[in-house]
């Protein structure tokens, strides 16, 4: 019928097939997108990476309501050496560690900042160490500042920053507004570093009475890091015939790394460390980090690690690891299976608490038919897979409280393009197992 | 290793297969972008952005048989976006960038598929220029054969259209 127009279409055909092409430039073009996507990827993952240690973050923040106020004369005294310190003074008194790098001088001011029309912000001081780095900083503003807030910082080094988890504040927009605010970013490196360039440079970007505001502040931080000191322990422990390596003690002047890798066959998965602490042989303990990363997940070796509030700058005769409590639950109950087209649960914890309220791809939400101990602090959730083993991405998951004092678990899905059915992990579970483990850290 | 093979690994995200399917439809892959861009350097870059929108997403590939149609509407989509937006471009066929043909029939057509819509010129495409079967352009669009076949006669259509409004050059 058109053969005519099918003729030319094939005669056009045959003489873009004699065109020659540049086919040794095309490897090089293949291989040039290759890097650039798995570039890219790696950067998703390692930003998914920091908002699984936020979460957990988040739910250790909840303990600073419990822990008391306390100033000792010689946390008093040295941060009142310092000019300017007293605005830090609050948001550094419940971590023990924190009060004795200031003791101990470890704090280092910097003094740099920047102006971009009528607002200013300033680096008051850092502290630097190879787990991680500590900025207290200041905003002013020439205008009251009714709602400020902070996205995400980033850091230059001249070489590559690493992967770190960041917590800082979110301001409290209740308030009075004001044209002063003070707080501490804090950056967790995943492993720990040493900078051969102490030149860094602060991008903070801020939006400040409705007006962006983007710093980007170049400071020099005036002496390395004190080395960390190390504990190689390796030593297999048992609470309730569930078994765990303890391989590695890392104390920094900021916090003390404990890492832990669960042995595989345990019957029970092992989900948090309730009381991890070190004690001295006065009992004298130092506890989880109560305001910041408390711990971090499972990396590719299947350790995870646990922050504590650091004794660096103490002499203690003896130091000794302590574990008493851990929640822990079977690990067929260590999950939850849900099909979301056809908005089924397919798996629960036999305890039988978990009843599913409504499901559809964007999202779930379970009810929790169980009243939650007071000392629960934590979320549920963890990571969410799909049926091929991928991670779906979550815009946000969270735990609520309904009129009859019960909680829920919601569970909001970003990506939808994702096979049936997810399976979605606990991070915490008010379930626990008790015994007494009691390390000695020689040197 | 043959060519679904290759294709199934690269959907479960085996990298070196990944580029070994590459290796096997880049001529196919850069022709294309020739077809549509008609310079060197410019197909070149629509290689690399290939690779790159492939990559990320070739676990959406169900079928491995249709890879090489799967990268070659990533390729056209590129194309024809990159038209769309690039003023170098002139839609109406006569291109500042010098073309592959001095022969005014193709020359003809060549304009004559300009005006024709995006999703057109991609059925022309992979219908005469890739030979790729009804049966299978159906499968990968997920409509009923039948709906291919009007959409192309109704495209011929289009283009015989043209040429008459012409007057005849094809004749000459």
């Amino acid at each position: 019928m058109y053969e005519q127009e099918e003729q030319k279409l094939t005669d056009l055909k045959d003489r873009l097939e004699q065109v020659p092409l540049p086919m040794n430039a095309a490897d090089g073009a293949i291989l040039q997108g290759l890097e650039r996507a798995k570039r890219e990827k790696r950067q998703i993952r390692a930003k998914r990476k920091r908002t699984l240690w936020s979460l957990a973050a988040v739910a250790l923040l909840v303990l600073t309501l419990v822990t008391t106020i306390r100033v000792s004369p010689a946390f008093a005294h040295a941060v009142a050496s310092i000019p300017g310190m007293e605005k830090f003074v609050e948001l550094i008194q419940n971590d023990k560690g924190l009060n004795a790098a200031f003791e101990n001088e470890y704090y280092q001011p910097i003094g740099e900042s920047q102006t971009i029309e009528n607002a200013t912000l300033t680096i008051d001081g850092v502290i630097l160490d190879e787990s991680g780095m500590n900025i207290f900083y200041t905003i002013e503003s020439a205008e009251d500042m009714e709602e400020i807030v902070i996205k995400a910082p980033e850091m230059k080094n001249e070489q590559e920053f690493p992967p770190a988890s960041i917590s800082y504040s979110h301001p409290t927009t209740d308030e009075d507004s004001q044209r002063s605010y003070t707080d501490l970013l804090r950056f967790t490196f995943q492993d720990p570093v040493k900078f051969r360039d102490l030149n860094f440079t602060l991008e903070l970007d801020t939006v400040l009475h409705g007006q962006s505001f983007d710093f980007s502040v170049p400071f020099t931080i005036p002496e390395n890091v004190k080395p960390s000191v190390v504990f190689a322990l390796n030593e297999e422990v048992e609470i309730e015939g569930q078994k765990f390596t303890v391989k590695e003690i890392t104390i920094h002047p900021l916090r003390i790394g404990i890492r832990i890798s669960l042995n595989p066959e345990n019957t029970m998965k092992i989900l948090q460390f309730e009381d991890i602490r070190l004690e001295d042989q006065n009992g004298e303990a130092w506890g989880s980090i109560a305001n910041g990363l408390s711990a971090r997940g499972e990396d590719e070796n299947g350790d995870s690690v646990y922050y504590l509030q650091s004794n660096y700058f103490e002499t203690p005769e003896k130091l000794f690891l302590r574990i008493n409590k851990l929640q822990a639950v079977d690990q067929d109950d260590s999950s939850i299976t849900v099909d979301t087209d056809k908005n089924a649960l397919l798996h629960r914890p036999k305890d039988g608490r978990w009843e599913l309220a409504n499901a559809s791809r964007s999202g779930l939400t379970l009810d929790y038919l169980h009243p939650v101990p007071d000392d629960f602090n934590y979320g549920f959730g963890g990571e969410v897979t799909d049926a091929t083993g991928k991670i779906v991405d979550l815009s946000s998951m969270g735990t609520g409280i309904k009129e009859n004092n019960m909680q829920y678990w919601t569970v909001a899905i970003r990506d939808e393009n994702y096979i049936n059915p997810i399976k979605i992990e606990f991070f915490a579970y008010p379930n626990y197992i008790n015994g007494d483990v009691n390390i000695e850290l020689k040197k | 290793m043959n060519e679904i093979e290759t294709a199934q690994r690269a959907i479960r995200g085996d990298e070196e297969s990944f580029v070994a399917l590459m290796h096997i439809h880049k001529e196919a892959l850069l022709r294309t972008a020739y077809a549509f861009l008609k310079n060197e350097h410019d197909a070149l870059e629509a290689l690399q952005e290939t690779t790159y929108r492939a990559f990320k997403n070739i676990h959406t590939l169900k079928e491995p048989a249709y890879a090489k149609t799967w990268l070659i509407r990533i390729m056209m989509n590129y194309c024809q976006d990159q038209l769309k937006k690039d003023k170098r471009f002139v839609r109406d066929g006569a291109s500042n960038e010098p073309f592959i043909t001095d022969n005014l029939t193709q020359l003809e057509l060549q304009e004559a598929l300009s005006t024709l819509s995006p999703t057109e010129q991609q059925l022309v495409y992979m219908k005469y220029f890739q030979e790729v079967k009804i049966k299978d352009i159906a499968a990968l669009e997920k409509i009923p054969e039948g709906t291919v076949k009007s959409r192309l006669h109704k495209t011929l259509r289009t283009l015989r259209s043209h040429f008459e409004d012409k007057g005849g050059v094809n004749h000459v």
